[in-house]
């Protein structure tokens, strides 16, 4: 479904990621790990058209699209749910629904779609008026998941999803994660927490000052033992 | 009766307003989306309705022309975002200022250019009727025009709320990163606010016209302030705090300049004062706005994020630093300053080099300010009146020596500019940039329209200055002169630099809550900051009193701020040499191009369109290693700013 062959990036004169290479196959969750600063934020952001590609080729559903605009991208098919959440603060949370609804044009659709997150949801439906900014942490990121998928993605990008939220959201998060897979969403997920994302993954990659310094199974990689040592702090 | 008349004011004030109102909801949006002061705001509006009175004039229908004249309007909207923003975006949206000042430039000298200097008439368009009650009759086109400003202001914010365009512009003004996720079509949107912006302008301009019978360049600038002003009232970002503000202020000015002379004695000259003086005083103590702020304090987007574009990085490369051995420079330049007036007698050249030098005082105090603490100071013309002002009446009027009337100007300027440093500690600092830019127009005012500095004629039959019993007359003399004041100003910049000053300046400037954390007490070195670079605009002023025998108000206009801002970023911020380099490169320019005078001023706009564009960093940065690399500290300043934002 994904394909990323060589594919390098950066920021102004540096080069961050150095020709990685990565496939997500439909159906798939594929988790990749990493130390802080290692380029996974980076690989999202060449992925969803933020930076673009210095070299190498990314290929979604057998069409090009390195140097595609991040809007065009979003209309194929590609949803990503940026590192922090960024939800609109001064908007309300069913103007952010309305916003990640914003490549489509089937209102009715829509409108029934933003109902089945608010039952998912129910605690976004209750503030469904107020502005994002007065949302919890956790609150925020259902908000910045459903957002995502209003645009009804094949494939999602999420970039630490769990990232300062309490246990219990966590494990919400990790839950929701497996959900929309058995949905069949195409799910990379990007996770500081290793042993979590490695877990839930049928594929992963442990990405290591922007290359790619293993890969496998989920299981694979949770029992490797330098993966346990670098990443898993035991 | 009198009720009646008070009334009758009120209404003129509104419709007034409503041309303010108009201008500020485009600025307001340009700022609250973009982070972009767009300086050429006003011109554009100036231009499009000079355009339009003269279509009209030509026999064209009214219905095709006001059409056509707001195209023109979106269209140079346009171009200013495609030309003066959107290169910058990937470096930082903030050097935009000093490109959108350049755009300004350029407009008013093509609209010089192309309509003439004097004002053009334009048909009063919602007729002459009147509404008599008693003796007081009220222009029913006041009303109007109210009517026509709600009814654009009403449509737009339908279109905002409403339509998915709207909706896409209030997204794009959140977080343009993540509004691009979303499938928002990120340039596409800025180039609409442009265009919505420059239209509304245009209606704005249109009503103008209606009311007052004519238009003209000089419209602009005042426009762009007002516009200014009245979106920081209403709270930046707040298209509906912008629109009552702009009526507000439109009232506020009518009743000065009708109840003011009676009042307080105040002459209507004072009328654009008015609007400076709000402005400042809402800075200082409301600086979120009259109504509050919806969208600023989102930071909005993080374009800065995406490395330059292919055709800076191009630009970087072509241009690489000139580097020259750094202990060659000061002995040599010494030496060849004193030797200058032997080897070239030419009093022209000479002429040039007083010039030259005299700016170059300004802009090393500039230096001080912007370049070492991280201020920003755009009112430095306000303190070369002050230095030459002070300096002249005191010849003039005691017959005071000149280093006596030099020390008390400079003194003046010095506390005149602590006072200014004051609101540095309180407001955020591209707003910093307005208090001090209108600071400088109210002294400019204040000299303008009071009786003892002789108003707009100015102060002619300056004395011939005497230092020591030699009378300094000739063009040699003031070279010696000057340059005796250049390198004291220069010695005193390299010693406060080095010194623990310096260094509480730096600190600052890196990270002012860090600096407050280590103990240092930042308001005062800011303070001091624009003291002594008020102090070295206060001499450079003094200088030009008695070596140009004549000044006048009009010398010491926002174009004298911005020229010298202009040669400070030339010559690099942080470098004290290339503030002397920078004023030389400019008074050059401006002198090999007077046989094309009339496009001068659109010369200084491209280049201040250009350099950050193509070299942000200054051209002589390789000079000297306190060089400060532009977007550099540009970007420090951004992000101080949105930390002080967070808190
Ligand atoms: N906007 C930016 N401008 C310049 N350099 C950046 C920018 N964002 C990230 N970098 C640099 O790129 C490298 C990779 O950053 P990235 O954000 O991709 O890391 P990450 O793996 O997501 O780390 P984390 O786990 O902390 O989120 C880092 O060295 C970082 O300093
Ligand atoms: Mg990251």
């Amino acid at each position: 479904m994904l394909e990323v062959r060589d594919l390098a990036t950066g920021y102004g004169q540096a080069e961050v990621l150095h020709g990685v290479t990565i496939a997500v196959n439909a159906g798939e969750i594929v988790a990749v790990v990493g130390a802080n600063g290692a380029g996974k934020s980076t690989l999202l952001k060449a992925l969803s058209g933020l930076l673009p590609a210095r070299r190498g080729s990314i290929t979604f559903d057998g069409a090009r699209i390195d140097g595609a605009a991040p809007e065009a991208i979003v209309r194929l098919g590609i949803a990503h749910i940026p590192e922090g959440r960024r939800v609109f603060p001064y908007s309300t949370i069913e103007e952010n629904l309305s916003a990640g609804a914003y490549v489509r044009t089937d209102s009715a659709a829509v409108e029934a779609d933003r109902e089945a997150y608010y039952r998912r949801f129910p605690a976004l439906r209750e503030r469904r008026d107020r502005l994002a900014s007065t949302l919890s942490g956790g609150e925020q990121q259902m908000l910045a998941i459903s957002r995502g998928l209003m645009s009804r993605p094949k494939l999602i990008l999420m970039d630490e999803p769990s990232l300062g939220l309490s246990p219990i959201m966590v494990d919400r998060v990790f839950e929701i994660i497996q959900e929309l897979n058995k949905e069949g969403k195409a799910i990379l997920l990007v996770e500081q927490n290793a042993t979590r994302a490695l877990a839930i993954a049928h594929r992963a990659y442990v990405l290591v000052t922007g290359e790619v310094a293993l890969s496998g199974s989920g299981k694979d990689l949770l029992g490797n033992e330098e993966v346990q040592r670098s990443y898993l702090g035991s | 009766m009198e009720f009646l008349f008070f009334l009758q004011q009120i209404v003129n004030g509104l419709a007034l307003g409503s041309v303010y109102a108009l201008l500020a909801i485009g600025f307001s949006m340009i700022y609250g989306i973009l982070r972009m002061m767009n300086f050429a705001h006003g011109d554009l509006y100036a231009f499009s309705a000079i355009f339009i009175g003269g279509v009209l004039a030509q026999g064209w229908p009214v219905y095709l022309a006001l059409p056509l004249g707001i195209a023109v309007g979106a269209l140079i909207g346009v171009l200013v975002e495609r030309i003066c923003y959107r290169p910058l975006r990937v470096i930082d949206r903030s050097v935009a200022i000093v490109s959108s000042l350049g755009a300004a430039f350029v407009l008013r000298n093509a609209s010089e250019y192309l309509f003439g200097v004097r004002p053009a008439p334009f048909p009063l368009l919602l007729g002459q009727d009147k509404f008599v009650i008693g003796s007081v009759s009220f222009p029913l086109n006041a009303l109007y025009i109210l009517f026509v400003a709600l009814a654009a202001i009403f449509l737009f914010n339908t279109f905002l709320k409403r339509a998915r365009l709207g909706r896409g512009i209030m997204l794009v003004a959140q977080d343009i990163p993540t509004a691009s996720l979303m499938g928002v079509p990120v340039n596409r949107t800025i180039v609409l606010v442009y265009a919505i912006g420059g239209a509304l302008g245009v209606i704005g301009g249109v009503l103008y016209g209606s009311i007052y019978g004519i238009v003209f360049t000089d419209m602009g600038f005042p426009g762009t302030i007002k516009a200014f002003v009245a979106a920081i009232v209403g709270g930046i970002g707040n298209l509906a705090g912008a629109m009552i503000a702009g009526l507000f202020l439109g009232v506020i000015e009518t009743l000065v300049v009708v109840y003011g002379g009676d009042w307080v004695g105040l002459p209507p000259g004072y009328r654009d004062a008015v609007a400076f003086v709000i402005l400042i005083v809402f800075l200082l103590f409301r600086p979120t706005g009259l109504m509050g702020t919806r969208v600023s304090t989102a930071e909005a987007g993080t374009g800065a994020s995406m490395g330059y574009s292919a055709t800076t990085r191009r630009a970087i490369k072509l241009f690489g630093a000139i580097v020259v051995p750094r202990w060659m420079i000061g002995p040599a330049a010494l030496l060849a300053a004193v030797a200058f007036p032997q080897l070239i007698s030419d009093p022209y050249l000479l002429r040039i080099a007083n010039l030259i030098m005299m700016y170059a005082i300004a802009v090393l105090g500039m230096n001080l300010v912007l370049g070492y603490c991280g201020q920003f100071h755009f009112g430095q013309a306000g303190f070369l009146a002050i230095g030459a002002y002070t300096t002249a009446l005191l010849m003039l009027n005691f017959d005071v020596n000149v280093l006596v009337a030099l020390a008390a100007s400079g003194a003046l300027a010095f506390a005149l500019g602590v006072l200014v440093g004051i609101p540095a500690i309180r407001v955020r600092s591209d707003y910093l940039a307005l208090v001090t830019f209108a600071f400088g127009e109210i002294v400019r005012l204040f000299i303008l329209n009071s009786g003892f500095t002789r108003g707009p004629m100015g102060l002619p039959g300056i004395p011939v200055p005497e230092i020591f019993g030699f009378k300094i007359a000739d063009n040699v003399g003031f070279f010696y002169y000057a340059l005796a004041l250049l390198v004291l100003a220069y010695v005193l910049c390299v010693q406060v630099t080095r010194s623990h000053i310096g260094r509480a300046w730096k600190a600052i400037y890196e990270d002012e809550t860090a600096a407050e954390a280590m103990g240092i007490n930042t308001a005062r070195y800011k303070i001091l900051a624009f003291g002594l670079s008020c102090f070295l605009g206060g001499i450079a002023g003094s200088y030009m009193a008695t070596f140009s025998r004549f000044i006048a108000p009009n010398s010491f206009g926002v174009d004298l701020s911005v020229l010298v801002i202009i040669m400070l970023v030339l010559g690099g911020l942080g470098n004290l040499w290339g503030s002397i380099i920078g004023a030389a490169i400019m008074i050059g320019a401006v002198e090999i191009l007077r046989p094309i005078a009339e496009f001068r001023i659109a010369f200084i706009g491209v280049v201040m369109i250009l350099i950050p564009i193509l070299r942000p960093q200054g051209i002589f940065s390789g000079i000297g290693n306190e060089a400060v690399p532009f977007r550099a500290w540009i970007e420090r300043w951004r992000t101080k700013a949105a930390t002080r934002h967070a808190r």
